[in-house]
């Protein structure tokens, strides 16, 4: 995006922020492994919302799409139906449901 | 031609053209990755053995995350340079940037290397152990060797390529059978297999009943082609070496061996005959894991003690040993199992019991048990905890026992590359491709750092949407580093 310098030097507090941020949470991902939280699907389960944070965080501040323009969002909202829709073929040939039950 | 909409925006997209570009190319990206991703789903759901975790050295991936997040905002501190119209702090931030993206790729490298040079053999029990090679000749603790008197050639699929194996082969001449010194080179082959042609013609030429042309064939073969002179009934040509000959021989080399004698696989058509060295594999063991061969059997700790593994260790006390630390280490761990089967079953008496679903027991590695023993010594019998492996054994070489196991017993062999498993193939390909892009993305942004100056000094902004569109590839780059991170190493 054209923005003026005025309003990308106010941004570099935010990106620092953000840094921070990551590498916390990054520190914080390695932390919870040592936690039970009941069963391993559960870790599992809260590990990846760690990482989807951590990936919003890069998306959202980093990449600028806190800002884009209205193309931007058009591209993204295929991607994310055709990506969803591939990780359901993948489970949908997974599933069996005679003898899996989980 | 100028290309368009470097700067300003095109009016139907309301972007600057590679914008558009970077994003698309990054839709597709998300794609070539969730395929990826999703198969990584696949083969962890439906692995039918105890999916490995904690197998990868956390520090390794820990650090290379911090490394990554750190170049993301040092690109971002990049852009914002050029945006100001700072060259230098521009230069500053993204020399950082392309030193992490060096330093990521130096810390995977040393990884990679570690899991290339550790290996992991199965025997045909079910035991597994997993170790080191020796340090001197590590190409000998797992090939087959052999001390060669005589090599027996094939006239028509033989080929030089066993020369490969032979260690000293400059000090050995090769004799014939009727004393002629010979150098089985590929144009010695050659030679052989030219001379089978032209005895063929002459055979033919004599069947036809061309007396004229079959002498002259003949008469070549006498004079060019003495060679065939030495070849036996089935047309081999049996050699003499002045001075054993060393032979290693990869194990997939080899069609079978004896003590006295040696067949190459068919495509060499090539025979040793000698004495057999060795044909066994000889490891430092760092890991045992009988998870797979106690499924089999009960009592549990009974079947430990019979595991062919300690039959074979070069000094049995030390075997003997490990044996005790092992059982003693895995006595308690096996009545919980138990318990817990027990207790599940009590549970679900409708329900099928799947072992292999159940067992997620933890690899046990051998410095790890040591540790835990001492540990359990000192506090007098206080329980051994098993925690989920997370930090890999650093150091602490407490007796790497070694072992010399046939190769007859030996199920399966393999470093730990991804030839091992479906995890170690799915992550060679996924952190292989993700390097890859860490590779791309060092050379575009060092391109930048470089070359850049000239595009900065005449059209700033254009040099800044630049470093944006390779900013936003160096920040998937990231984001895909962040599922990655944890979903190797952690879970």
């Amino acid at each position: 995006m054209a923005e003026s310098p005025e309003e990308v030097q106010k941004h570099m507090k935010a990106y620092t922020a953000v840094g921070a941020a990551l590498l916390v949470f990054t520190v914080i991902t390695v932390a919870v492994t040592y936690v039970d939280f009941g069963s391993h699907a559960i870790n599992v389960g809260v590990g990846l919302a760690i990482a989807t944070f951590k990936a919003g965080l890069v998306a959202y501040i980093f990449m600028h799409l806190n800002h884009e323009r209205p193309m931007i969002y058009r591209i993204l909202v295929f991607t994310f139906f055709f990506v969803a829709g591939m990780f359901l073929l993948f489970l949908l040939a997974h599933s069996d449901p005679i003898t899996r039950f989980r | 031609m100028e290309i368009p909409y470097t700067v300003t925006a095109r009016p139907d997209t309301g972007l600057w053209n590679a914008k558009v570009g970077i994003w698309l190319f990054l839709a597709s990206e998300v794609m070539l990755f969730g395929g990826l991703f999703s198969s990584y789903i696949f083969l962890r759901l439906g692995a039918d053995y105890p999916w490995p975790m904690g197998e990868l050295q956390v520090g390794f991936g820990f650090v290379n995350t911090l490394v990554l997040i750190a170049s993301s905002v040092f690109v971002v501190y990049a852009w914002v340079a050029l945006k100001m119209r700072n060259w230098r702090r521009f230069q500053f931030w993204m020399f950082l940037v392309v030193a992490s993206a060096a330093l990521f790729l130096v810390n995977k490298s040393f990884e990679y290397h570690k899991k290339l040079t550790h290996y992991h053999a199965e025997l045909q029990d079910g035991t597994i152990i997993a170790g080191h090679l020796p340090k001197e000749n590590p190409k000998e603790a797992k090939s087959i060797v052999f001390e060669a008197s005589h090599v027996l050639v094939d006239s028509v699929s033989g080929s030089h390529y066993f020369l490969k194996y032979l260690e000293n082969k400059d000090d050995i001449r090769f004799v014939t059978e009727n004393g002629t010194e010979v150098n089985p080179s590929r144009k010695w082959f050659e030679k052989l297999k030219r001379g089978l042609k032209v005895r063929a013609k002459a055979d033919r030429l004599a069947a036809e009943g061309d007396t004229a042309g079959a002498d002259k064939a003949s008469a070549k073969l006498k004079e060019d082609y003495k060679i065939l002179g030495e070849l036996n009934e089935s047309g081999q040509v049996r050699l003499t070496l002045s001075q054993p000959g060393k032979f290693v021989v990869p194990r997939h080399k080899a069609l079978s061996w004896e003590d006295t004698k040696m067949d190459f696989t068919r495509g060499l058509a090539t025979s040793l005959e000698g004495k057999l060295v060795s044909a066994s594999l000889k490891l430092a063991v760092d890991e045992l894991d009988m998870r797979e061969y106690l499924r089999r059997d009960e009592p549990r700790d009974k079947v430990i003690s019979e595991s062919t593994l300690f039959t074979y260790f070069d000094d049995s006390a030390e075997g003997q040993q490990l044996l005790k630390d092992f059982t003693e280490y895995h006595t308690p761990l096996v009545a919980e199992y138990e318990a817990d089967v027990a207790e599940w079953k009590a549970k679900h008496p409708d329900k099928e019991f799947d072992e292999a679903a159940f067992m997620e027991w933890e690899r046990i590695k051998l410095d790890k048990l040591h540790k835990e023993l001492e540990k359990a010594h000192a506090e007098s019998g206080e329980g051994h905890e098993q925690q989920a492996a997370a930090g890999g054994s650093v150091g602490g070489h407490h007796a790497h026992p070694y072992v010399t196991i046939p190769f007859e017993d030996v199920r399966f062999f393999s470093n730990y590359g991804p030839r091992k498993n479906p995890f170690n193939a799915i992550y060679f390909t996924m952190t292989g491709l993700h390097g890859l892009h860490v590779l791309g993305g060092m050379f575009v942004l060092g391109y930048f750092l470089v070359f850049g100056r000239k595009l900065f000094l005449q059209n700033p902004e254009h040099m800044a949407n630049r470093v944006e569109v390779g900013g936003l590839f160096w920040h998937f780059v990231d984001l895909v580093w962040i599922f990655l991170f944890p979903i190797f190493y952690l879970m």
